[in-house]
């Protein structure tokens, strides 16, 4: 479970990028954060696996406040996320197997079961024919993909995703987000910034909206649920 | 088997890294390279130095003349305390008609010079040789006071002249050689902190996906061993080359002096140069990583 508390974000002491936002994310739940550019949603994710901190305010993974987080422990705590951020950050020099197995060895597992798990995760997300091409030689779609592959190959307990159909054309933004909805029922809770209304107003999923750092919606599509 | 695994991946992932930025490692082997060649020619050319120093240094005798009615137990004993110094290379007991042989070798030609000699005047003496004149310098101070000698001789000139040129030949050497190794240092590091910081994206993914320190630091590590190994292996072939070309210089040139070519010296400096690339090479690593480990 996800908890924010009245928490806010202040970057070089003026720029308010969260103002004050509670929110909660119950286990296995599938959050759309939605916004324009600038609106605080890498900032809520950045928070959620401590590559920043809150001004003020509490944030609690799994019931772990992670302001009171050791230095030691900020990589146990990502181990339970998988993440795929907004430009992917895949490897290039790496193909996309090597890519994916990546996100097993930083987990502690080497040699077979890497590669096992890989092609799991790759034949799951329908890119096992692509396990030896370098990210440079398949297209944006795949390239996502291989991205979320990597996100999910070790099972995280939470998967987040920023701007994941970001320059897709709609066939392929609706085929990655129906690959999110598969992840998500695995029991991985899923948030996913975004600011691609269709995607949105296709699914019907809870939406958090954020403008200038605060929450002005929460709603479950078809169902208003909080202003 | 666990840890063997992991490091086998390790050190399979700094190569592989190594070979998918081959540009860069190519540039940075030949910066190590170049800046260990430099390294390694000062050390010749300061070593070639040291060993004429020394050579002009074995030139000069202490001559210790040695009381008539000294005991040759006392003798001996002074012969033995000069022998066990590491620094003395021979001591040669002249006996007084040893002296007189050599005296009237000298005068071989005027021998009617030596002719009103009723006895043999010549006092026995001890001949002591030294590669270093300071030593020496110290040694006649020392025996001037001891009862069993009458005078010691010591070519005061040559001798202050020599631990001078010595002295500062030290100076000179051991500060070029500090800064230099300084250098060297700065440049080989500046060279893997550039090919760190090309990679600092990767760095800064792997950290987001929970990698801990030892897990990104390893490889680059490893990469960085690799460089300085690599590159003092090539500087030590050019050394080597250098340092065989020199010595044939200096006995075309000096030959007078006897510089032989010492292979020992030659494996000492290819394990010096190599030690050296593989301490800088991880050291440079490991501090190029460490900047980037804060995300």
């Amino acid at each position: 479970m996800i908890v924010l508390r009245n928490v806010s974000k202040v970057f070089d002491f003026s720029v308010t990028a969260l103002d004050d936002v509670t929110l909660s994310i119950p286990k296995g739940d599938f959050v759309f954060l939605v916004g324009h550019n600038g609106a605080g949603k890498t900032t809520l994710l950045s928070l959620l696996v401590r590559a920043d901190q809150a001004s003020s305010g509490v944030v609690l993974v799994g019931g772990q406040d992670l302001a009171l987080l050791k230095d030691s422990e900020i990589p146990l705590l990502r181990r339970r996320f998988g993440i795929v951020f907004q430009d992917l950050k895949l490897f290039p020099g790496k193909t996309v197997a090597e890519n994916v197995a990546l996100a097993m060895q930083v987990q502690g597992c080497t040699g077979r079961h890497a590669r096992t798990s890989a092609e799991d995760a790759l034949e799951l997300v329908g890119l096992q024919h692509r396990a030896s091409f370098l990210p440079g030689q398949i297209s944006g779609g795949e390239q996502r993909k291989a991205a979320i592959a990597r996100a999910i190959v070790h099972r995280p307990e939470i998967f987040i995703a920023d701007e994941p159909t970001a320059s897709l054309s709609p066939e392929a933004a609706w085929e990655i987000t129906t690959l999110l909805m598969e992840v998500n029922r695995l029991g991985i809770t899923t948030l996913i910034a975004t600011h691609d209304k269709d995607v949105v107003d296709g699914f019907s999923r809870r939406v958090v909206a954020l403008d200038n750092g605060r929450i002005v919606r929460d709603v479950q599509v078809g169902k208003f649920m909080e202003n | 088997m666990g840890a063997l695994s992991s490091t086998v991946t390790m050190f399979g992932s700094a190569l592989v890294n190594a070979w998918r930025h081959r540009a860069m490692t190519v540039i940075t082997v030949l910066i190590v390279s170049l800046m260990m060649t430099t390294l390694g020619m000062f050390l010749i050319v300061e070593n070639a130095l040291s060993v004429m120093i020394a050579s002009m240094e074995e030139q000069v005798n202490l001559i210790v003349y040695l009381q008539d009615e000294a005991p040759p137990a006392d003798v001996l004993a002074l012969r033995q305390e000069l022998l066990d110094d590491a620094r003395t290379i021979s001591v040669e007991y002249v006996t007084k008609e040893q002296a007189l042989e050599r005296l009237r070798e000298s005068f071989r030609n005027d021998p009617e010079f030596l002719q009103p000699l009723l006895e043999n005047p010549l006092p026995a003496s001890l001949e002591v040789r030294s590669n270093e004149a300071e030593f020496l310098q110290s040694t006649a101070g020392r025996l001037e006071s001891d009862p069993i000698v009458e005078d010691v001789v010591l070519p005061q000139d040559v001798v202050k002249n020599l631990i001078r040129i010595s002295q500062v030949a030290s100076f000179i050497g051991y500060s070029l050689g500090a800064g230099l190794a300084l250098v060297t240092l700065f440049v080989i590091g500046s060279a893997i902190r550039l090919t760190v910081y090309a990679r600092r994206g990767e760095i800064e993914v792997l950290r987001l996906m929970g990698a801990s320190d030892h897990f990104i630091r390893w490889p680059f590590l490893l990469e960085g061993v690799f460089f300085g190994l690599i590159g003092a292996l090539i500087a030590s072939v050019l050394v080597g080359i250098a340092y065989i070309w020199v010595h044939e210089l200096l006995q075309q040139l000096i030959s007078f002096f006897p510089v032989s070519l010492d292979t020992t010296y030659l494996l000492r400096l290819f394990l010096i140069l190599t030690l050296f690339g593989i301490v800088i090479g991880a050291l440079g690593s490991y501090l190029s990583v460490r900047r980037f480990l804060t995300i």
